[in-house]
């Protein structure tokens, strides 16, 4: 299973995956990978400040 | 006189993209280093995997931290799963656990990492004066901030996908508020773990060593 998950890896090294434009900030207190349930945000800031 | 102002544009312009080439050669070096050496690491089966109980039980994990993420676009998500999470065979996906589109996200500062020490109490009692000197500096944010996503690495940890500024928005914003938390005195201890140059995005966390066994 290790190396299956080396060659799939291997090859999704490049795959284009999609670009986009940072429209909000989200100043939070959080745990390290929750950012859903245990989220606390704090404030969202809009980009560019309007 | 002639003006050469179109052609001193035009050199400009070009001047910027080969710093924005070189800036996205800089991210792709540290994403195939990160690679690199986590792929022998995976291949001796070192794993670093996260606690499931801490996961799935929030207040086991009293460990918090003050960042500031960027979540994506969930039609970025969908494409994620499409291109990348549909090709990873179930066996490897069930030994993780799958960042949920609505929770996959970039960290633009981490300021108070969650291993920092601070409780949550601590947090909340500068998020003021956090919050005073961020809106200052982001009101003065007028830069468009784009960003784009090509491929995954894999590490003792996870699955990452990697993420490159497309502009130079990202890191003069991250910049700029690396300035005024310090010069307002505000703590900003993203560098006890490391200063994000990046974009990337964690798409799976493993939380069992792959041939399924949990090692806890």
């Amino acid at each position: 299973m290790v190396k299956k998950l080396i060659n799939i890896i291997d090859n999704l090294r490049r795959i284009p995956l999609g670009n986009f434009e940072v429209k909000e900030l989200v100043l939070n207190i959080s745990p390290r990978y929750d950012k859903v349930n245990t989220i606390e945000i704090i404030k969202k800031y809009k980009i560019p400040f309007t | 006189m002639r003006s050469n102002t179109p052609e001193l544009l035009s050199n400009f312009a070009f001047q910027y993209k080969i710093h924005l080439m070189k800036n996205k050669q800089r991210v792709i070096n540290l994403y195939d280093n990160w690679y690199r050496n986590n792929r022998e690491n995976i291949i001796n089966k070192n794993w670093n995997l996260i606690d499931e109980s801490t996961l799935y039980n929030p207040e086991g994990d009293k460990l918090r931290g003050l960042n500031i993420i960027v979540y994506l676009p969930i039609s970025l998500s969908e494409e994620i799963d499409k291109k990348i999470l549909s090709r990873i065979p179930d066996k490897i996906l069930s030994s993780g656990w799958i960042i949920p589109k609505e929770g996959r996200h970039f960290t633009l500062l981490d300021i108070i990492p969650h291993n920092s020490g601070w409780n949550i109490d601590k947090i909340k009692s500068k998020s003021d004066e956090y919050i005073e000197v961020l809106d200052k500096e982001i009101k003065y944010h007028k830069e468009i901030i784009k960003v784009g996503f090509e491929g995954v690495f894999a590490s003792t940890d996870g699955i990452t996908i990697q993420g490159y500024p497309l502009n130079s928005g990202l890191h003069r914003l991250r910049d700029s508020l690396r300035k005024a938390l310090s010069s307002n005195r505000l703590a900003n201890l993203e560098k006890k773990k490391y200063e994000i140059e990046t974009a990337h995005v964690a798409l799976l966390k493993f939380t069992k060593v792959l041939n399924g066994k949990k090692t806890n």
